[in-house]
């Protein structure tokens, strides 16, 4: 071989050997986003002290990681080959069932009542009645929604040594037969969707993802408004589907896992419907109650819908975990303990606690407390 | 930093091959020195003034050594860098086991404990220590003249390829490297270089670390949970895990030294073909056993003793020092009185019987290396006993560990395939051509530079992502 040929080839090597570097510092192509939730570190200070006890090092060596070039690139090509060889997946909390079916533990462990105990179901139930009778006497209304998780949806699918340790009393069984003895309004979308199932036009969960379909989202939107029209006895503006676009492209949160694996190339989820919508009546005339809504993800399909912020008051909030708070006024962000709950409460019209059967576990998130907070309207 | 981790193959290594290259040959040196000391100290950064003092000491030790004129001011010499070399050795590697063995006896005696702060291994002691005996011995044997620049010497046993994990290299087989390594220094040697750090990085990163998943779930289990299976298969993932692990980082020492134009000896000559355990210590990491050979087995005696028993009782206890070397348990001293066995036996009868089975041989060193690597990787040696038992009493039912997942089958597939494909026609042939022809036609360096560029990239990839798991979505 020709010593410029060896040169090249050398030269060639060091090229891609340095590209991270490179890219780190002239940013020559333009990185994919990595999803998923995941922290990033921060920078480290360099002192004597911290070389020495190598404090620094173990700082500066993750940050570093985290941080190099083209990294974006590394990680995906990692997960495609994890995931084309060997079917590996790099994300957290999630598991294979059968055909493909893709599972949340966390999710699993709620739904099969794994951390099931009698007393804080007996406790919660009983916040819950204070809860209701408090809202009550200030004719707030308060309505709990029960969400199927992909686990209560698709048991069919876990893998058999799962299947057999779902136990019979659950949260979920529980506290649906004891709201319904307290007269504490329930709506159950897990049993409401079991029916729907079998004849449903269109996916309501799919293999690739943890949450229902936006499809799944719009039927569960539809149902609420509905419901919230009955337990406030007024004219809330309803929702009908027009027509229904199937898509091979996954939208929103249909490819959540399949986003989070972060591959190049996204899993197939089949052809999903994305339907578009009309309102029954005309908006302007409607009544806009104030909600208070404390939930989990399920809810994130129905808010991205962007419908609760037209026919629910500008003044509504979606509060996630009851941590942090979602305005439907494009107010910001912010944590829940900065809100003045007080206030909030003084002009709602109905609470509603919104919960998969896979997040029952620390159910209801310390919304009970908000009892503490009521204000008197007399 | 190690070899496998995205520091050293992000940042340090591209960076230091530029700057390395771009200097002219007289600050070659200077900087890689300094680059190792960088290496180093960003692991240890207390223990790299032990080393810089030691070798200091050590330099100017050897070079009265070598001036002195009579035996006796020589030979004082020698035992005093020689008790400061092994003595830190055994300071920071063994002064821990000596101190809970001895609290061990005195509790059981009824006494009370030494007071003892456990002291913290510095990484690749064990390769230091013994590159500088063999410095103050070579020269004190008059092999070679000592280095007459302190520089040269600093870098002899602080050179980054090989600090932490060998070869085991002896000053007199690099010496005439440091200053005259330059005149064949070229683009076949810096290319062979890559192609072997990338085919031992891809070793270690790929097939070690995922043998490593299957021995460590098998060997941090509770024995009464394994079933014959299981331990079969712990003990089996062990012995490639270690051999890809050991294997891989000294190809990757190989390959870097020839980047850097240096040419280290070879470690390891496909030890798992082996048809005794005699040849099975030839061809396993091969600078060890040159090293007892040359500095512990020979001043010994060697072969040349009076009585067949001294030989064995020589042999016996070159391997016991070797696993005790290996790390301060009795697992390890075990595993030396376990090979010091088979020798024996090997002289006595064995070899003999071993010579007319053929390739069946191998499978029996095979089985004896494997029984053998329980010991050196069980936490202690009741376990160990135990889980042998196990593996030999076929009894069926139970375990751990279902049916093994493509990714494990397919990786046990190939540690067995890279394992014993020399004993195949042209086996040899092959990995001969990729592991040191350094001069290659035009095609096949375009073939294995891209074939090495691949398994280079999808290295990086997993050194540097296999903890990216991200959560679904946020939750509290």
């Amino acid at each position: 071989m020709k010593r410029i040929n060896k040169i090249t080839v050398l030269a060639i090597i060091l090229f891609v050997m340095l590209a991270p570097l490179i890219q780190k510092q002239f940013k020559v192509v333009r990185e994919p986003l990595l999803f998923g939730s995941f922290s990033k570190s921060d920078d480290t200070t360099l002192t004597l002290a911290s070389w020495l006890d190598k404090s620094y090092q173990i700082h500066k060596e993750k940050y570093l990681n985290e941080n190099f070039g083209l990294r974006n690139y590394f990680v995906k090509l990692n997960n495609q080959v994890s995931y084309s060889l060997f079917q590996e997946m790099h994300v957290n909390d999630v598991f294979r069932g059968k055909k493909n079916y893709l599972y949340s533990y966390k999710f699993y462990n709620s739904y099969s009542g794994q951390h099931y105990n009698d007393s804080h179901a007996d406790s919660v139930i009983q916040s819950l009645r204070v809860l209701n009778k408090k809202l009550k006497d200030q004719k707030i209304k308060l309505l709990v929604c029960f969400a199927p998780c992909k686990e209560s949806f698709y048991p069919e699918f876990l893998p058999d040594t799962f299947l057999s340790k779902v136990k019979a009393r659950t949260y979920y069984s529980v506290y649906k037969e004891k709201l319904v003895k307290n007269n504490i309004p329930l709506l159950d979308y897990q049993n409401y969707f079991q029916k729907l199932k079998a004849n449903s036009s269109y996916p309501l969960f799919i293999q690739g993802a943890v949450h229902w379909t936006t499809y799944g989202a719009y039927i569960a939107l539809d149902t609420l408004l509905k419901r919230i029209a009955f337990e406030t006895s007024k004219n809330v503006n309803l929702i009908k589907i027009k027509s229904v676009e199937l898509s091979d492209t996954a939208r929103g949160s249909d490819d959540d896992i399949s986003k989070a694996f972060n591959l190049f190339q996204n899993l197939n989820s089949g052809k999903l419907a994305y339907p578009t919508i009309e309102y029954v009546r005309n908006n302007d005339s409607c009544y806009k109650p104030k909600v208070l809504l404390i939930g989990d993800s399920f809810y994130y399909g129905l808010n991205n819908t962007w419908i609760p912020s037209r026919v629910f008051s500008k003044e509504s909030y979606f509060l996630y975990y009851f941590r942090q708070a979602f305005a439907h006024d494009g107010r910001p962000d912010q944590d829940v303990v900065n809100l003045d709950m007080k206030k909030e409460l003084s002009n709602t019209n109905i609470v509603i606690l919104f919960f998969s059967v896979g997040t029952l576990d620390n159910f209801p998130y310390g919304a009970s407390k908000i009892s503490d907070n009521i204000p008197s309207r007399n | 930093m190690i070899f496998s981790s995205s520091i050293f193959l992000v940042y340090f290594l591209p960076l230091v091959l530029v700057v390395y290259f771009i200097l002219p040959n007289a600050f070659k040196n200077v900087f890689l020195l300094m680059a190792s000391v960088f290496f180093y100290s960003w692991g240890a950064p207390r223990f790299i003034f032990v080393i810089l003092i030691t070798t200091t000491l050590d330099f100017y030790l050897v070079k009265l050594m070598a001036a002195a004129q009579t035996v006796s001011t020589r030979k004082l010499l020698l035992i005093v860098s020689l008790s400061l070399n092994l003595g830190l050795l055994f300071y920071f590697k063994y002064c821990n086991f000596f101190v809970a063995n001895i609290n061990q006896v005195l509790s059981a005696t009824g006494a009370g404990q030494l007071a003892w702060l456990n002291v913290i291994l510095p990484i690749g002691i064990s390769f230091y220590t013994f590159e500088s005996v063999t410095y103050v011995v070579d020269v004190y044997r008059k092999e070679h003249k000592p280095l007459s620049n302190f520089l040269q010497y600093q870098l002899y046993i602080l050179l980054f390829p090989k600090l932490i994990a060998g070869p085991i290299i002896r000053f007199s087989e690099i010496s005439d490297q440091i200053t005259g390594r330059f005149s064949s220094y070229n683009p076949d040697l810096i290319l062979s270089g890559f192609y072997r750090f990338g085919l031992g990085l891809a070793k270690k990163v790929f097939i070690a670390n995922t043998m490593a998943l299957m021995a460590d779930k098998v060997f941090s289990s509770s024995i009464s949970e394994l079933s014959v299976a299981d331990c079969w298969i712990g003990a089996l993932a062990y012995t490639f895990q270690i051999y890809f692990d050991f294997s891989g980082y000294s190809d990757m020492a190989i390959g870097l030294g020839k980047m850097f134009g240096f040419r280290f000896p070879e470690n390891f000559n496909n030890p798992y073909t082996s048809k005794s355990v005699t040849e099975f210590w030839r061809r396993w990491h091969i600078t060890l056993g040159n090293w007892m050979k040359n500095y512990l087995y020979i001043p010994l005696g060697g072969n040349k003793v009076n009585s067949v028993h001294r030989l064995y009782f020589n042999l016996w206890l070159v391997f016991i020092l070797s696993g005790f070397w290996h790390g301060a348990a009795w697992t390890f001293v075990f595993w030396g009185v376990y090979y010091g066995f088979w020798l024996v036996i090997e002289r006595v009868f064995l070899g003999a019987y071993l010579k007319k089975l053929g390739n069946f041989a191998v499978l029996l060193t095979f089985l004896i290396v494997v029984v053998g690597w329980v010991f050196f990787r069980s936490d202690s040696l009741s376990f160990a006993f135990i889980f042998v038992k196990k593996m030999f009493s076929f009894s069926c039912g139970g375990g751990i560990l279902s049916a093994l997942d493509f990714k494990i089958r397919f990786f046990f597939a190939l540690s067995v395939l890279f394992s014993f494909f020399v004993i195949l026609p042209y086996g040899q042939q092959i990995q001969n051509y990729f592991y040191n022809r350094e001069n290659k036609t035009s095609v096949a360096h375009y073939l294995v530079a891209t074939c090495v560029l691949v398994l280079f990239v999808l290295s990086v990839s997993s050194v540097t992502s296999n903890d990216f798991n991200p959560f679904i979505y946020f939750r509290f």
